[in-house]
């Protein structure tokens, strides 16, 4: 916990070995195991309010690879995302882009390695999110909300913007929506807006933050589907979900979190089929009853 | 009746004079409350932490006092005291009663631009920030429009009530309506066509004003409304503000 270098790799070196051998060969663009790592979460460290909500939370996510991070209500997943791109920023522990430090790190109360707010905002840009609640700018129409980052950070002209956002929202069914007004759309459309809005900064990952938690069951389908399309397009997507059979037909990697710990990390089919630890099995055989869903 | 329109002509020039006085006291202490109101009410939201709380604190209390201190007070304060003790900053009535309805008003309208800035949801923020924004583009692009609709018809009461406080400068000699009234009637001994007159005025100002934030109001939330869905579906060229959606 208290190690003085500023690097260190992470915990779940075997997670490589599944991804050699994998018989799981349904996306278009394989993830790449030799390549090194896109993003590195290294042993977050968070409490509010004198509670520690993560543990030391330690992953790698490879160029193309779809990890999930599946657990209960509260286990510490959503503010996972949140620490990395540094909306919440980690009392303890790292995230590197591309080997560079996102935000500036802390090591308890010692050695410090600061980051200007311009490059975290930068890093944040790479890495966009999308929110359970969807969160789509109330004051500003459907095209406005997929043009206004791509103007007010990537700096690109008015004509260019749009240009990218009419290609985003044909991308998720919605081209014809561009001059509506958000509140016009329904839940699915909203978040099919979102995951255009998160396309159009060109990403590098995608963050999900329970995508489809706030969606009525009729629309969740739509949605899912995009995402699929995306995940099939070699997208490295980071997925915050309680969709298990999602999860089962997407994911490369699965992660349950419990307590702020990753409690089991491994091949999405190995995890959901065949855990290793009991409450794993538990918990998924626990929403595999209660929803199934196509 | 006759009389009364013989007099209203001959009081003519006196009341049109006050109602431009009044106006532009008005107006421009409106527009000098909007400044400090938006200022203060803005830095109080941003400056919870940090190296900023101290300046949180003192707009703090500069919210309480002035809140705290009748309008008179401070108008007698800023026309009276000040100079009485040196500081010969405002000196003219004109002056004195633009500075002590600014101090009185701005210290109002930042709880109203407070309010309206943590009424956005806060989502709004973080999935400005999540896409990679500034805190001043997110806070520019996103939230302050957001905040601005919802503190639009507020300001707009806060205008309203500010017509009739404005009488409070005659107290100071601006020769405003409210002085106006008070001189027509102790050279005519009229009292009561005469004030009847002065509250008939400051009720069409009031209507006036209320109508027209109505205007601004409905011109600002347009963008927020849901729309035909018929008329969104084929808008795929940006439209102009027409006349046409303002009169329909």
């Amino acid at each position: 916990m208290a190690e003085a270098q500023p690097v260190d790799p992470p915990d779940g070196e075997g997670n490589r070995h599944h991804r050699l051998n994998r018989s799981n060969l349904s996306h278009a663009v394989p993830i790449q195991p030799s390549a090194p790592p896109k993003l590195r979460v290294m042993r977050l460290h968070k409490k509010f309010a004198g509670t520690p909500v993560l543990r030391g939370i330690s992953f790698d996510v490879y160029p193309s690879e779809k990890f999930f991070l599946i657990g209960p209500s509260g286990s510490g997943k959503s503010t996972v995302l949140r620490c990395i791109n540094h909306l919440v920023p980690p009392d303890d522990g790292q995230v590197l882009l591309d080997g560079s430090l996102v935000g500036t790190a802390k090591r308890g109360a010692g050695s410090i390695v600061k980051v200007s707010a311009r490059a975290t905002e930068r890093m944040r840009a790479r890495m966009p999110m999308v929110f359970q609640q969807f969160n789509l700018f109330a004051n500003l129409d459907v095209l406005g909300n997929v043009t206004v980052s791509q103007r007010q950070v990537l700096k690109r002209s008015r004509e260019e913007a749009e240009q990218i956002a009419y290609a985003m929202l044909e991308r998720v069914g919605l081209k014809d929506k561009a001059r509506a007004q958000v509140s016009t759309l329904s839940g699915g459309q909203q978040q099919r807006v979102g995951i255009a809005r998160a396309l159009a900064m060109q990403p590098e990952v995608i963050l999900f933050d329970e995508p489809t938690s706030a969606l009525d069951p009729e629309t969740v389908g739509e949605v899912l589907s995009i995402m699929q399309d995306l995940a099939s397009q070699g997208l490295t997507m980071i997925v915050v979900t309680h969709e298990m059979n999602f999860a089962r037909r997407t994911a490369d990697t699965v992660a349950l979190i419990r307590d702020g710990l990753i409690v089991e990390q491994g091949p999405a089919q190995q995890v959901m089929d065949a855990p290793r630890s009991d409450y794993t099995r538990q918990f998924i055989s626990a929403l595999d009853t209660r929803g199934a869903r196509p | 009746m006759r009389s009364y329109l013989d007099d209203l002509i001959s009081w003519a020039p006196l009341l049109l004079a006050g109602l431009g006085n009044t106006l532009l006291m008005s107006i421009a202490g409106m527009a000098l409350s909007l400044i400090v109101g938006f200022a203060v009410g803005l830095l109080r939201t941003l400056a919870f932490d940090g190296p900023m709380r101290a300046v949180g604190w003192i707009l703090k209390c500069y919210v309480e006092v002035l809140r705290g201190l009748p309008l008179i007070v401070t108008l007698f304060l800023v026309y009276f005291g000040l100079p009485a003790v040196g500081v010969r900053f405002a000196e003219t009535p004109i002056q004195a009663g633009l500075l002590a309805l600014t101090l009185h008003l701005g210290a109002y309208l930042s709880e109203t631009f407070r309010a309206a800035l943590l009424a956005v949801h806060p989502g709004q923020l973080e999935a400005a920030l999540g896409m990679g924004m500034s805190r001043f583009a997110a806070y520019r692009r996103i939230v302050l429009p957001q905040a601005l609709v919802i503190a639009v018809p507020t300001l707009g009461s806060w205008f309203i009530s500010l017509l009739k406080e404005t009488s409070l400068l005659s107290f100071i000699s601006v020769g405003e309506l409210m002085r106006a009234g008070v001189v027509i009637v102790n050279q005519t001994f009229k009292p009561f066509e005469g004030y009847i007159t002065l509250g008939a005025i400051y009720l069409v100002l009031s209507l006036t004003a209320s109508w027209f934030v109505g205007k601004i109001e409905a011109r600002l939330t347009r963008s927020m409304r849901p729309q035909e869905p018929d008329r969104t579906q084929s808008q795929a060229v940006r439209q102009p503000m027409t006349a046409e959606s303002l009169n329909g």
